[in-house]
C-alpha cells in the first residue's frame, strides 16, 4: 500500500514537470501549428542556465527566474529572426527549430561538457514530509505547487484575459483572426517567448529530480509530444489531463516493466494518432 | 548516362586515389549514407511525405541480420536477405499506420513508432544488448574473396550502391515515380484523375524503407556491430539534414548531402570541435536562404548566371 | 426520358451545423447538357464534390449508369466514367503541359503502377497527350511549365486534364471564371465541340454563354432546387427570376 501511495505522490510530481514541459510546447503548436523541435533542448539549457546560476551563488528560485528570462529571451529571437521568415511554411520552421535543437544541444555541450550535472534543491525544501502515514520529499512537493500555479496563471491569462482570447482565436482559426485584426505574428512571438520561458523554469525546477545531462533534450522531447497528442494539439486541459495521464504510466511503468517502459509510453501516442489525429481534447486537424 | 559513367569511374578509382585507409573507410560510409539519403528522398523529396523515423528501417535491417547471426546461428546471406525482409514488412506496416495522415501528423505518428522501436532496441537488453548493442560480427567472404580489407568493403559496397542508384533513378523516372510526385504536388486532384493516393504513398513507403534497410546492412558489416543509436530520433534527423541540405526531389541532391555530413564529420571534427553546432547552422541558413538545398540551390544561380540578359528559361528544368 | 446517366436521390449534406445541401434531386440523361446555377452560397460547388467524392454526402444516393456511387471513394468514380474541372486551378505547376496531360492519362491506365519503365519514352502517351492539347489549341505551348502559363491556358489546360480521362460524365465547375471576353469565346467554342458522347454539367455564373450552351437548367438556393427544366421555362420562372436574377 505503501509503495503505490509513493509512486503515485511520484506521478503526479512527474506530470507536475511534464505540465511544465507540455504546455508550452502545446500553445505554440496550436498557435503556430508547428511542433516545436528545439523544445526539449530548451529544457535542458534551461537547466543548465540554472545550474551556473547557483554555481555563482544565488540562490534556486533566482535561477529558476533566470532560466525564465533567458529562454524568453532566446525564444524572441528565434521566433523574429529565423522563423518569422518562413511565416506561411511550416514545414520550413519545424526543420529550423530541428536544426536550433541541435545548435543548443552542441553548445551546451561546449559550455557545460559531457559530464551529468546536479542540483541540489534548495535547502529549505530538502528533507521529507510527513502525510499522515506517507513519508513525502519535501521538493516534490513544491514541485507540484509550482505546477498548479503555472496551471492557474496560464488558465486564467487564455481563459480571462483579452490577450488569452486573442490566442485562443489564433489556435482556432489564423486566418479569421488576422481578418479581424488580431496581430497574429506578434501573438507567435509572445506565445513562443512564453512557451521557451516555461519549459526553461521547467528545466531548472525538474534539474534536482532528473539531473541534467547531454541527451536530455532528445529524451524530454517525446514526452512533450506524447502529452500534448494524447490531450489534443493546442488544449491546455488537454495538456493537463495528458501530463497527469502520461505521468502516472511512466511512473509506474518504469517501477514496474522497465523494460517496455517506452513501448507503453509511446503506443498510446501512436494510437490516438492513428485513431484521432488531433488527439483527445483538440479540434478536428487543419 | 555520360555523367553515370564518369561518376562510376571516378568512384572506382577512389581507393586508389586516396590510398590510406582510413580515406578509403571514409568514402564507404560516404556511400552507405548516400543510399540512406537517397532512400530517404523517395519518401520525403518525391513523396513529400516527411518522416522522423526513417531509421527504423535503417536500423531493423541491421538488427534483424545480426540477431540472426550472432544469436541463431545463420548463414551471412540468409541473414542479410531476412534481415531486409524484415525491415521491409516493418515498412509496410508502419507505412499503413502512419498514412492514415499526413503533414505533421504522419511526421509525429513516424516519430512515435521510430521511438517505440528505438526503446525496444534500448530496454530488451538480453535481446539486443541493450546500450552496447550487438558486437562480433565478422564480414563475410564474398565468393571466396576477403570483403575484411577496406578497399575490398569499399568495392562491395560501390556496387550495391550503383545498383541503388539506378534503381532509384528508374523509378523517379517511370510511371509510378510520377504518380508519386503528383501526389506530392496535388493529392486531390490526383484522385480526381483516377489515382489511388494513399497505395502510391504506401508503396513509396516500403520503397524507401527497403533501401534504408540496404544501407542498415551495408552499416552494419561495416562497423561490425550495430547499436541502439542507429535507430534513434537523432539518426533519422541526420538523414532529414541530408537530404534538405543536398536537395529534397533531386537524384544528386541526397548523395551530396550525405558527402557533407559525413566529411564534416569525420574530417572537420579534427579542426573544428562543434562540427554539430557547425552542421546546425549550415542547416538553418540552407532553410533560411536555400531553402530548396544546395544542388538545385547551386544549379539555379548557374542558369541564371548564364542567362542573365535572357528571358527565363520557358521549359521545365529536367526532372533530375 | 430516357433512363437518366446520373440520378442524384435526396442527397444531403450538413458542415457543422449549417446544411449546405439539402435533399437534392437530379437526374440528368446521357448526352445532355445541364447546366446548374445559384446565387453564391447555394451549394453549387458542394453539389459537385459530393458527386465526385471529394466530400461524403451525409445522406442520399449518387448513381451513375446504374452504378451506386454514394460510398465509393473519388478514384473509384473516376473509374466509372466521372471527370470534373476545380474552380480554383488545381495543375501541376512544375510540369509543363505536355507531362500534366499525360499524368492525367496515366490515372486510368494501368501502367500507372511501374516503377521500372521510362515515362519520358512512352511516345504513345506523348503523342495522345499532344492531340488532346491540340483540342484546346495548347499544342503549341506543350513544352510550357504551367507555372509559366498565362491563367487562360491554365483554365484551357483543366479542360484538357478532364477530357483526356474520355469521361461519360463530365463535370465543369465555372470554366470561364476570371476570363477576358476573347478568351470566353475561345472556351465557349471549345465547350460546344465536346462530343455528344459526353454528357456534361455546368456551373456557371456567365449567362451569356452558359445559357447558349444548356439544354436544361437547374437552379438551387440555399442548398434546394427551386427550378429543373428546359432552359426557356426556367428562365422565365418567376422564383429563379426573384431569387437570382433580383427582379
Amino acid at each position: 500500500m505503501h509503495a503505490w501511495a509513493v509512486q503515485t505522490f511520484n506521478s503526479v510530481a512527474f506530470a507536475g514537470l511534464l505540465f511544465l514541459l507540455a504546455s508550452g510546447f502545446t500553445l505554440i503548436f496550436g498557435l503556430m501549428r508547428i511542433p516545436n523541435m528545439a523544445h526539449g533542448a530548451c529544457f535542458m539549457l534551461g537547466a543548465y542556465v540554472g545550474y551556473s546560476v547557483i554555481k555563482a551563488g544565488l540562490p534556486f528560485f533566482v535561477a529558476v527566474a533566470a532560466a525564465g528570462i533567458a529562454l524568453a529571451l532566446l525564444g524572441a529571437i528565434v521566433e523574429r529572426v529565423v522563423l518569422r521568415r518562413m511565416e506561411a511554411n511550416e514545414f520550413a520552421q519545424v526543420l529550423a527549430t530541428m536544426g536550433l535543437a541541435f545548435i543548443i544541444a552542441d553548445a551546451s555541450l561546449w559550455f557545460w561538457g559531457g559530464d551529468a550535472l546536479q542540483i541540489p534543491e534548495p535547502d529549505w525544501l530538502r528533507g521529507p514530509v510527513r502525510m499522515g502515514d506517507l513519508v513525502v520529499p519535501k521538493y516534490r512537493i513544491a514541485l507540484i505547487v509550482c505546477a498548479a500555479v503555472a496551471a492557474v496563471a496560464l488558465w486564467l491569462l487564455v481563459d480571462k484575459t483579452r490577450l488569452g482570447a486573442m490566442i485562443r482565436a489564433g489556435v482556432d482559426n489564423p486566418a479569421i483572426a488576422r481578418a479581424m485584426g488580431i496581430r497574429v505574428s506578434k501573438l507567435s512571438t509572445f506565445v513562443f517567448c512564453l512557451g521557451s520561458a516555461l519549459v526553461g523554469m521547467g528545466g531548472v525546477l525538474g534539474a534536482p529530480i532528473i539531473s541534467i545531462y547531454p541527451g536530455l533534450d532528445f529524451d524530454m522531447l517525446p514526452l512533450a509530444f506524447i502529452v500534448v497528442i494524447l490531450g489534443g494539439i493546442g488544449s491546455l486541459a488537454g495538456a493537463f489531463v495528458g501530463s497527469i495521464v502520461i505521468g502516472f504510466i511512466y511512473t509506474f511503468g518504469q517501477a514496474w516493466v522497465a523494460d517496455l517502459a517506452y513501448v507503453i509510453l509511446f503506443l498510446p501516442m501512436a494510437l490516438v494518432l492513428i485513431v484521432r489525429p488531433q488527439g483527445l481534447f483538440g479540434r478536428p486537424a487543419a | 548516362m555520360k555523367a553515370v559513367l564518369i561518376g562510376t569511374a571516378l568512384a572506382a578509382l577512389v581507393p586508389t586515389l586516396l590510398g590510406s585507409s582510413f580515406h578509403i573507410n571514409l568514402a564507404t560510409q560516404v556511400l552507405i549514407a548516400a543510399i540512406f539519403a537517397s532512400s530517404y528522398n523517395v519518401l520525403a523529396g518525391w513523396g513529400g511525405l516527411v518522416s522522423f523515423g526513417h531509421a527504423a528501417f535503417f536500423g531493423a535491417a541491421g538488427y534483424g541480420a545480426a540477431l540472426l547471426v550472432l544469436k541463431a546461428g545463420f548463414g551471412h546471406l540468409a541473414a542479410a536477405m531476412l534481415g531486409l525482409a524484415f525491415a521491409t514488412v516493418l515498412a509496410c506496416i508502419i507505412g499503413a499506420l502512419a498514412l492514415r495522415a499526413t503533414g505533421i501528423s504522419f511526421l509525429m505518428i513516424t516519430l512515435a513508432l521510430g521511438q517505440i522501436l528505438w526503446g525496444l532496441s534500448y530496454r530488451w537488453v538480453s535481446l539486443t544488448g541493450g546500450d552496447n548493442g550487438l558486437t562480433g560480427l565478422k564480414r563475410p567472404a564474398l565468393f571466396g574473396l576477403s570483403l575484411d580489407g577496406a578497399a575490398a568493403y569499399y568495392y562491395f559496397t560501390l556496387g550495391i550502391a550503383l545498383v541503388a542508384f539506378l534503381s532509384i533513378r528508374r523509378f523517379a523516372g517511370s510511371s509510378l515515380g510520377a504518380s508519386l510526385r503528383g501526389t506530392r504536388d496535388q493529392p486531390r486532384r490526383m484522385s480526381a484523375l483516377g489515382f489511388n493516393v494513399w497505395l502510391v504513398r504506401w508503396v513509396a513507403f516500403v520503397y524507401a524503407g527497403f533501401w534504408a534497410g540496404v544501407a542498415g546492412l551495408l552499416f552494419l558489416y561495416y562497423h561490425r556491430f550495430i547499436g541502439p543509436h542507429s535507430l534513434s530520433i537523432a539518426e533519422s534527423a541526420e538523414v532529414l539534414l541530408m537530404v534538405i541540405l543536398g536537395g529534397a526531389g533531386t537524384l544528386t541532391g541526397p548523395i551530396v548531402g550525405a558527402a557533407i555530413i559525413v566529411l564534416v564529420r569525420n574530417l572537420i571534427s579534427a579542426y573544428v570541435e562543434h562540427w554539430p553546432m557547425l552542421l546546425g547552422v549550415l542547416f538553418l541558413l540552407v532553410i533560411m536562404f536555400v531553402p530548396e538545398g544546395i544542388v538545385p540551390g547551386i544549379a539555379s544561380r548557374l542558369r541564371a548566371l548564364r542567362a542573365s540578359g535572357h528571358k527565363a528559361p520557358a521549359e521545365a528544368p529536367p526532372h533530375t | 426520358m430516357t433512363e437518366p446517366l446520373l440520378s442524384l436521390r435526396a442527397v444531403a449534406k450538413a458542415f457543422g451545423g449549417v446544411q449546405v445541401v439539402r435533399g437534392v434531386d437530379l437526374a440528368v440523361a446521357p448526352g445532355e447538357r445541364r447546366l446548374i446555377l445559384g446565387p453564391n452560397g447555394a451549394g453549387k460547388t458542394t453539389l459537385f464534390n459530393l458527386i465526385t467524392g471529394d466530400v461524403p454526402c451525409d445522406a442520399g444516393s449518387i448513381v451513375l449508369d446504374r452504378v451506386e456511387l454514394a460510398h465509393l471513394p473519388t478514384a473509384r468514380r473516376v473509374r466509372a466514367g466521372l471527370a470534373r474541372t476545380y474552380q480554383i486551378i488545381s495543375l501541376f505547376p512544375h510540369d509543363t503541359l505536355r507531362q500534366n496531360v499525360v499524368l492525367a492519362l496515366l490515372g486510368l491506365a494501368r501502367s500507372r503502377w511501374n516503377p521500372f519503365d521510362v515515362l519520358a519514352a512512352r511516345r504513345d502517351l506523348r503523342e495522345e497527350a499532344d492531340r488532346i492539347l491540340a483540342t484546346v489549341r495548347l499544342d503549341g505551348v506543350a513544352d510550357r511549365t504551367v507555372a509559366h502559363c498565362t491563367y487562360g491556358e491554365k483554365r484551357r489546360l483543366e479542360i484538357a486534364l478532364a477530357l483526356a480521362q474520355r469521361p461519360r460524365l463530365l463535370l465543369l465547375d465555372e470554366p470561364l471564371a476570371g476570363l477576358s471576353q476573347a478568351e470566353r469565346t475561345d472556351i465557349r467554342a471549345l465547350l460546344a465541340s465536346i462530343p455528344a458522347t459526353v454528357t456534361v454539367l455546368l456551373i456557371e455564373h456567365d449567362m451569356d454563354v452558359a445559357l447558349t450552351l444548356a439544354e436544361r437548367v437547374t437552379v438551387l438556393h440555399l442548398g434546394e432546387v427551386i427550378a429543373d427544366g428546359e432552359r426557356d421555362a426556367v428562365i422565365r420562372d418567376p422564383r429563379v427570376r426573384e431569387v437570382y436574377l433580383g427582379e
